[in-house]
This record gives structure tokens, C-alpha cells and sequence, in this order.
């Protein structure tokens, strides 16, 4: 699943209208996903204070999914460096007020501008001089909390200058940020499709009826922990060498005593290793 | 992956490496890579959350200024080499091929690789430590392709070259570079020197498709072998690790037989042999990250802290194969990691 993260209205309005997201009542925050293409989006307001908690809640809401976060939003850029409507990949990310920097792993081979980011705590409106690039509000936390609950190579910043540091929040035009964005659509929409490809590879050698199949014979076989751990060592290696094959039913009697239960999951073992 | 960005198209700089020839060097190769400023390599190389085995599939470059200490002691997973006086140290931390067991991916928490470009610093090091060698008597040996294959980078970094030129004609002192690599045709106009072992890993075909799929195939390496015997280096073949599978005697023996019809035995300065093994720590926290290499989920034993292959059948299979060795080359010249 891939999880758009954005701060406005005028940020998310443009992706809920182009891949068609419903609004879904699950949180008591801006939640809208379409389950057919495998993409939410969540709102987490201007700032730092929602973040944690939003992102947090939508994550344990999903079991045993990838899930990939994709920040997108606007971003204030320096006059003589970006033009409005310009859209970045960011590749590294600097905390103004913590000093702390975070960099993206930028893995796919994708066709926008890169660029790094400071983000700030207030609004910059003096054209941002003391910033050597991007200037926004959102990212690093973003970044800083989901780098705790996903690989950083699923996570993924990307901004569109909105202003060259010289207008006021309050004043920010909700129907030109929309246009915006839905005029890098294509662009955008093309990454995260891309992006996609990472969250596929090196996922976990065990499928989940795999792991219910170790259950199972654990509970039936009465294996101790470290049986367990030795078995769930034989089914990965089973599972490397034989990708679609079910595992072997075992029919075996419940043990009643520590050499039957030995030599049961001897028996198990041999079983997966021919 | 098709998908992804080539290798090195991001490379990160240390601030404090600005401007150092190697630096330089590194930037002009990659002209059309991204740029990023970092204030410290262990920022991005050592910070959790990585998947060394996604960013192997697009590995980043970083440019960095290594810290004391400069030199290590050798540890005792490597064979011994008949002096007190082993160390390794460090150029490059990291590899670009991904041989399935090597420890570098337990080692590591990410894929990316850390060239340190003050390589005088690690020079001016081993210059002090030859000068005062725990056992006067016996030369000191350092080897430089430890966390790394310094001669596959030599079409990128020409480090070997330079490390080549720096020890050459130094009293006492023995550089060894170990590779998997074909390239030595990139230091082949540089005359052998008395200082440097070039030592090359080989597995049976087999081993090599399943186990070291990114590094040259075998007849690669063979060719690349013969090339530096001819020019009068001295090289050190290392089988090692031997992976014990199941028909590994018919396997190994063969393979062998055939190298040693390529190979004047008597020209090598020695082979190396050893199975497999790994520090513990590492060992298991590759299990964790969900390595697809089936050699992980064999038993081992363990002992002192190493996964190894059980006593037995290590003794049983080193003895087996020093045996056909010795067909080959001199007995004197088989250094077998614990017998
Ligand atoms: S060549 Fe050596 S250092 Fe490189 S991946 Fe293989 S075993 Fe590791």
C-alpha cells in the first residue's frame, strides 16, 4: 500500500480527484483510499504537531502490508534558483531547529530535478536568504517518523514551489496549488508507480500461511522455542528452494512423551529437506 | 533492474574532502551523478532503517575522511601467515559485488560504499607500524582488500595502482590485495612488485553462479590469473570459502583438476583454504534481514563466537582436499584455516 501524506487541502484535493481516493471514516482525520490501486492519502495539517499520531494510526491499521510513504506537498523556493510550479525529488533534508539531516534513499530511476530541503518551524517570508534551498514545514518530521516503522528506501519526498518565500501563509491561493500539482500529475503519478517496484522486492521469505503452518505444528507437536526457531530455519530454506509448493501436511500423533516429540520433529525436518 | 538508478548516481561528499585529489578524481568520473554534501559519512552509512540488499541493487558512493585508527589487527577468521605481523585497513568499506556469503552484509547496516580518500593518512600508518613490528624478525603484512574488492574499483578508483606504487621497494613489508575480480589488466602495465601478493578468490563454476552471481565468472578470473603469473607477480589463490554442498568432493575435485591444467602450481606463492564461517553477530543478523541465500539456513556450529561448519566435516573435508592440492602445488604451500 502506498500512503500519500499531505498538508493542505489544496495539496490533496488534486490526488483524490486524479486516482479517484473515497474518503474513508476509519480515522477522525482526512483519510481517502482506493483499495483497487493500492493508494491512501492522509491529511496531516501544516506543521509537526499531527503528524506522529496520523501516520501512526494509519500504519497499525495495516498488517502485514508494505507500506510506502510519499510526502507531497508545496514548498517555498529561492527566487533565483526555482520557478513556481517547479517540482523536486528531495534527496536530502535538513531540521532548521534540530540541526538533524535525513537523506531519501533515491533507488528508482525516476525523471524529476532533485533538490534538498530545510525544513522550518514558522513561515519564512523574507525570500528565504539564510536557506540554501527548499524551505517547508512538514518533511523532516515526516521523514523522522516513518523511518521508525518503515526502510527508508519507502519513503519518498516530493515538492512543487508553491512561492519564492515572500507570501504569507493566509494568503495562499488554495485553487493555484491544486492547479499546480494537477499540471505535474502526469510526473507525479508516473514516480509513484515506479516507486511501487521497490516496495515488492526483498519482502519476507515466509507467506503468512507459511508462519500459520509453523504455528500450527508447533501447538500440534508441542515444539519448545528453539525447535520452533530450528523449523522456521527449514522453511525458509524450503521455501527458497521451492517458491509455490505448499508445505507437507504432517500427519503425525500428538506426542506423549519427549522421544516421540523428538523424534516427531526430526521427522518434520527430514520431511522438508528431501 | 532496469528500473532502478545505476550504480554510483548519487555520490555524497564529506565536506571535509572537498578538494582531495581522490575527491577530484572521483567527481570527474561521475560527472552526471548527483552531488550531496554531508557533514559525516556514518550520518548516512550507519543509520538504521537500511536494506542492504535493495540499495545493492543501486549502490551510492560516498566520499569520506577515515578517523584513527588507520591500521588493525588481522582477526582470527583469516588464515595465519606465518608472522605476528597482520593487520588489514580499510580503503574502501564495502564492496561492489554481493557474494551470498559474504559477512559484509551482517557487518554493514547499509549497501552503499565508503571510499576514504585520505589515503596518505593510512600509508603514513603502516610506515610507523613497520617501523616498530611486533616481531622484528618477520615481515609485516597488511592486507588491503579486507571489507572491500579494491581491484574490481580499479576502472573507477585506481587505488590498488596507487597502494602498488606506494609499498614497492619498502623493506619488510607485504600488501595483499584480494580480489574476485578480472581487471588485471588495469594494473598490468605496472611492473610486479616483491611487496604485493595478488590473491585471487576462485570457486568451482557452480559455487560461482549460485553463490557469487555478481562477481566474474570463474574462466574470468582463471584468464586473469594466468595474466599476472606471466608478468611475474606473485599470486595466492584462495579457496575460500569452500562451501560444503551436498556433491561438493566431485564438485571441488573436479574443478581443481581442470584449474590445475591452466595453473603451473609451482608458480603460485601459496593457496589458501578454509570453509565457511562468520562471526556470529553477523551471521545471525543477515538470517534477520531475510537473506534468499539458502546458505543461512544450514547447521552450523559454533564456536568462540564463529558459525562454522562442525569439526568434524571440516577436518574431514580440508584434509580431503589438501590432498588433491597437493597433486598441485607444494605441501609447504597449502595454509589451511584451522585444520
Ligand atoms: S568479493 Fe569478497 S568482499 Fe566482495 S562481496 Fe564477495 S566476499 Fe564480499
Amino acid at each position: 500500500m502506498q500512503c500519500i501524506i499531505t498538508a493542505l487541502k489544496a495539496e490533496s484535493d488534486p490526488f483524490i480527484q486524479y486516482l479517484g481516493l473515497k474518503r474513508d471514516k476509519a480515522f477522525n482525520f482526512p483519510y481517502f483510499i482506493n483499495n483497487d490501486i493500492g493508494i491512501a492519502l492522509i491529511g496531516v495539517g501544516v506543521g509537526r504537531k499531527n503528524i506522529r499520531a496520523r501516520i501512526h494510526k494509519f500504519f497499525r491499521s495495516f498488517d502485514d502490508t508494505v507500506i510506502q510513504f510519499i510526502n507531497i506537498g508545496v514548498a517555498g523556493g529561492k527566487k533565483n534558483q526555482t520557478r513556481i510550479g517547479q517540482l523536486f525529488l528531495i534527496n536530502k533534508i535538513i531540521d532548521d531547529s534540530t540541526n538533524q539531516t535525513y537523506y531519501p534513499d533515491i533507488l528508482i530511476d525516476h525523471p524529476l530535478i532533485e533538490n534538498s530541503i530545510t525544513t522550518v518551524q514558522r513561515g519564512v517570508y523574507d525570500g528565504g536568504g539564510q536557506y540554501d534551498s527548499l524551505v517547508d514545514m512538514e518533511a523532516s518530521e515526516i521523514f523522522s517518523v516513518c523511518s521508525k516503522i518503515v526502510p527508508i528506501h519507502n519513503i519518498a519526498i516530493i515538492k512543487l514551489v508553491s512561492d519564492h518565500m515572500e507570501t504569507h501563509e493566509s494568503e495562499f491561493d488554495h485553487d493555484m496549488i491544486s492547479s499546480l500539482l494537477m499540471g505535474k500529475m502526469d510526473k507525479i503519478t508516473y514516480f509513484i508507480d515506479k516507486y511501487k517496484l521497490l516496495g515488492r522486492i526483498n519482502g519476507p521469505i515466509l507467506s503468512k500461511t507459511d508462519m500459520d503452518w509453523i504455528t500450527h505444528n508447533k501447538e500440534q507437536y508441542l515444539l519448545t522455542v528453539t525447535q520452533v526457531n530450528q523449523l522456521m530455519n527449514t522453511v525458509k530454506s524450503y521455501r527458497l528452494h521451492n517458491s509455490s509448493i505448499s508445505l507437507p501436511e504432517i500427519n503425525a500423533k500428538r506426542p506423549m512423551t519427549k522421544v516421540d516429540q523428538k523424534n516427531i520433529f526430526r521427522a518434520i525436518r527430514e520431511k522438508l529437506e528431501t | 533492474m532496469k528500473n532502478l538508478k545505476p550504480n554510483f548516481s548519487h555520490i555524497y561528499v564529506e565536506k571535509d574532502v572537498v578538494g582531495y585529489p581522490l575527491t577530484d578524481l572521483a567527481l570527474s568520473k561521475f560527472s552526471s551523478s548527483s552531488i550531496v554534501m554531508i557533514d559525516h559519512y556514518k550520518d548516512l552509512f550507519n543509520r538504521p532503517g537500511q536494506d542492504f540488499q535493495v540499495q545493492k541493487l543501486s549502490m551510492k558512493l560516498i566520499l569520506a575522511k577515515k578517523k584513527e585508527p588507520y591500521l588493525y589487527p588481522a582477526s582470527n577468521i583469516i588464515q595465519d601467515y606465518d608472522t605476528p605481523n597482520v593487520f588489514y585497513n580499510t580503503p574502501i568499506l564495502n564492496c561492489i559485488y554481493n557474494c551470498d556469503y559474504c559477512y559484509l552484509q551482517g557487518m554493514y547496516n547499509s549497501g552503499n560504499l565508503v571510499v576514504f580518500v585520505n589515503e596518505d593518512d593510512m600509508m603514513d600508518a603502516i610506515d610507523r607500524e613497520v617501523s616498530d613490528p611486533r616481531d622484528p624478525s618477520r615481515p609485516t603484512v597488511v592486507s588491503i582488500s579486507y571489507n572491500t574488492d579494491l581491484l574490481a574499483m580499479e576502472n573507477i578508483l585506481p587505488l590498488s595502482r596507487r597502494w602498488i606504487n606506494y609499498i614497492d621497494g619498502k623493506r619488510d613489508t607485504i600488501l595483499e590485495i584480494r580480489t574476485k575480480s578480472a581487471l588485471f589488466g588495469a594494473i598490468k602495465d605496472i611492473e610486479p612488485s616483491e611487496n604485493v601478493i595478488l590473491s585471487w578468490t576462485l570457486s568451482p563454476e557452480p559455487i560461482c553462479a549460485k553463490y557469487e552471481s555478481t562477481a566474474p565468472p570463474l574462466k574470468s578470473r582463471v584468464n586473469a590469473i594466468k595474466s599476472a603469473l606471466d608478468s611475474g607477480w606473485q599470486v595466492r589463490l584462495c579457496f575460500d570459502p569452500i562451501i560444503l554442498i551436498d556433491d561438493w568432493f566431485e564438485i571441488y575435485s573436479l574443478f581443481l583438476k581442470r584449474l590445475f591444467q591452466e595453473i603451473n602450481g609451482s608458480h603460485l606463492r601459496d593457496v589458501t583454504l578454509g570453509v565457511f564461517r562468520m562471526n556470529k553477530d553477523y551471521f545471525n543478523r543477515i538470517r534477520k534481514r531475510e537473506t534468499r541465500s539458502d546458505i543461512y539456513f544450514s547447521d552450523y556450529a559454533i564456536e568462540n563466537g564463529i558459525v562454522v561448519v562442525d569439526s568434524e566435516k571440516r577436518r574431514s573435508s580440508m584434509e580431503t582436499l589438501v590432498n588433491i592440492l597437493t597433486e598441485f602445488v607444494p605441501k609447504d604451500k597449502i595454509l589451511v584455516w584451522k585444520k
